[in-house]
């Protein structure tokens, strides 16, 4: 049994601005991915590239397994400018990709051809996990292109600036489009951790994006083309826009969440109750807290909301470098400045302290990566056999913060989550300017529990209750999950007027791994996945390349 | 062939679509899914139990001769009642509800069928220029 500290509560952690504030970890799904492919030996191969001197055409990029394998498809095609859109209403885009489950025979490839282009306009099958598209940066795609061919090395700063030659602006997994459903893989060993699938379409999209600059720039260059510089090449992840469609998520998956926080709150635990430190490991520590400063010194926004945290974020690392010299390796140093900085910085800083911390403690931390898994359907049933009094103090219990709230004041039910019929994006709309809030979905989580508290005046069974009160059953299903999974809920108001999607798009973001946060509005962020990660010929069993530093 | 989650998606918001509240849809997606994977065709199952709540109060009253297969499926399960003989609409949902289903090789359809589609259609929003510019952010 490792020794641990005991856990922060859930009314501390699970509030939206501190979800909002975490950073990528060793928990994180894209670090989870590249230790196994090192320890595990993966092997990576690009059986087809049938890409013309413009840039255009398919290609494959293979992985084999110790018992599996597995094939990204992707396709680039001759995007007018006027067509380039982050939106879920896009209809076409610079890249799409697939990542087959195994290798692809030649009629696959001219069924995905068929399809994946398409994107939700298309199918793909069982035999695929993801679907997922690109757009090139703007900023960056064809300076970089012009400079390799012409023999000179693009300018490290603006490369950095942006961090990736394209983002995605979607991945579909699970079941989405005719995808191979969750189900069916999660019993294997690598697929086990969350969205391990997407993970490896990401980075393979890297693998390729970075192939495609270097061959177009070769083909316009002829003989005084180079290629990008194996550093700057290692600086450029893949960037992802990404909208309100993931926002739901967090709160449709309950228990998933639960497992995700749990993971993370046990290893700053562990972490935490660490009594003494090694001369090494306090140097390695340190040299982490200043790799993450130098890394947060690259993060740049225009956002309003955005470019104070940062500025703050970069003072307050400092800071924690000075405290970090204080410390006393004899007597929980790290208990010592996680508390610190309880009372003396930004949910954000302490965040990112509580990220560092995990680094140099793999032996604590990276088996906690199993536990980020639930089977939902397991825990779906309703146990109706208790008493309304007993579920009206379970709601007590857990959810004093959501009756507290005054739900007759606009402010406080300002928003509805709903779903347009335009390709079904999910969408926000302002409830008392806007139609449709009839329609709105089921994510009024803290009005809905406080409908629930009031609805529950007498003393009942509780399946007599939801019989002749089906409105509550969802909300009374979440309040039994919230028992089992203590870190199930987001302890705030989603319909309130000041609350920020992006906070949610963070949380789920930073389990990716992501970086570089640079909202583009309340409801939209663009982020950077694999910025510094080794490629497949640079991987090795050492963890350390998410705080690699840049110059910027 | 349509996938697990895209039957639950689509049984879900179909049943939300005809009337029934979100908890109660989720029962009707859990066992549509469970249909199809017991080898019976679930949607055909769902749309009897649709279109008989469709434009109906809810909660649908269980005391009537031919009852609601899900709401008195959902109260017989909540309860851990077997199902018994009692004839409602949509009698396999109602067998699946209460766990008495006799399981054949899972089989699942191509698509979801119009009726299903048009009920799933009523939860969305319909576009407009505002909704476009400001929902999205």
């Amino acid at each position: 049994m490792i020794p641990q500290l005991t856990l922060r509560k859930p009314e501390e952690v699970m509030k939206l601005s501190r979800l909002g504030s975490l950073h990528q970890s060793r928990i994180s799904f894209m670090r989870v991915l590249l230790r196994r492919l090192a320890s595990e030996n993966w092997r990576f191969d690009k059986p087809n590239w049938n890409i013309n001197d413009d840039g255009f055409g398919y290609a494959t990029y293979s992985v084999h397994g110790p018992e599996r394998s597995y094939t990204l498809v992707a396709f680039a095609h001759d995007l007018p400018a006027e067509l380039r859109s982050d939106r879920v209403i896009a209809e076409a885009w610079d890249c799409t990709f697939t990542l087959h489950d195994g290798i692809p025979t030649e009629s696959d490839i001219i069924r995905l051809k068929d399809n994946v282009p398409l994107q939700e306009a298309g199918r793909i099958s069982k035999n695929e996990l993801t679907l997922s598209r690109a757009n090139r940066s703007v900023r960056l795609w064809d300076y970089v292109i012009d400079s390799l061919a012409a023999g000179i090395q693009p300018d490290e700063k603006k490369l950095n600036e942006v961090g990736y030659l394209m983002r995605t602006t979607a991945v579909y997994g699970s079941g989405k489009f005719g995808a191979s459903d969750r189900s069916k893989i999660s019993n294997r060993e690598e697929m086990r951790t969350p969205f391990q699938a997407e993970m490896l379409t990401v980075y393979l999209i890297r693998c390729f994006v970075m192939d495609l600059v270097d061959y177009v720039a070769s083909k316009k260059g002829g003989d005084n083309a180079v290629k990008l510089d194996p550093k700057l090449r290692r600086s450029m992840g893949i960037g992802n826009s990404t909208g309100l469609g993931m926002a739901p998520f967090l709160v449709n998956h309950p228990a998933l969440l639960s497992t995700w926080i749990y993971a993370r709150e046990t290893a700053l635990a562990r972490v935490r109750a660490v009594k003494s430190v090694s001369d090494e490991t306090f140097m390695i520590m340190g040299e982490h807290f200043k790799n993450a400063l130098k890394n947060a010194q690259c993060w740049t926004s225009q956002h309003d909301i955005q470019k104070p945290k940062i500025k703050i974020f970069c003072n307050e690392l400092s800071q924690v470098i000075s405290k970090f010299e204080t410390l006393d390796k004899e007597s929980y140093p790290w208990d010592t400045l996680y508390l610190w900085s309880t009372n003396n910085l930004s949910e954000d800083t302490q965040e990112q302290i509580v990220s560092v911390l995990f680094e140099p403690y793999s032996e604590l931390v990276d088996d906690l990566s199993d536990c980020m898994y639930i089977d939902e359907a397991k825990h779906f049933k309703i146990d109706a056999s208790i008493s309304t009094d007993e579920l009206k103090a379970q709601i007590q219990e857990n959810y004093e913060w959501a009756l507290s709230i005054d739900y007759s004041k606009n402010d406080h039910q300002a928003r509805f989550w709903y779903v347009s019929e335009s390709k079904l994006e999910p969408r926000l709309g302002e409830r008392f300017e806007e139609n449709g809030s009839e329609l709105e979905q089921p994510l009024a989580v803290a009005r809905d529990i406080a409908a629930l508290h009031s609805a529950l005046i007498k003393k009942q069974n509780l399946g007599e209750f939801l019989l002749a009160h089906p409105e509550h059953r969802h909300i009374v299903r979440r309040i039994q999950l919230s028992n089992k999974f203590p870190y199930s809920e987001i302890r705030d108001n989603l319909l309130d007027s000041k609350m920020l999607p992006i906070d949610m798009l963070r949380c789920k973001l930073s389990f990716f791994g992501a970086t570089k946060f640079d909202p583009r509005s309340d409801r939209w962020v663009r982020i950077c996945m694999f910025k510094d990660a080794p490629f497949p010929k640079e991987l090795t069993d050492e963890d350390n390349w998410s705080y690699g530093a840049q110059a910027c | 062939m349509l996938t697990e989650s895209e039957i639950f998606s689509f049984a879900k918001k179909a049943a939300r679509g005809a009337g029934f509240s979100w908890g109660m849809a989720e029962e009707a997606a859990m066992a549509t899914l469970n249909l199809y994977k017991s080898g019976y065709d679930g949607f055909l199952e769902l749309i009897s139990i649709l279109e008989n709540a469709d434009g109906k109060k809810q909660p649908l009253d269980i005391s009537v001769q031919v009852p609601c297969g899900l709401t008195l499926g959902t109260y017989y399960s909540d309860c851990c009642k077997k199902a018994d003989n009692v004839e409602v609409i949509g009698q396999l949902i109602f067998q699946s509800l209460c766990g008495d289903l006799k399981t054949k090789n899972a089989k699942f359809p191509e698509d979801a069928p119009e009726i299903i589609k048009k009920f799933a259609h009523r939860t969305y929003v319909p576009d407009s220029e505002e909704s476009r510019l400001r929902g999205a952010g």
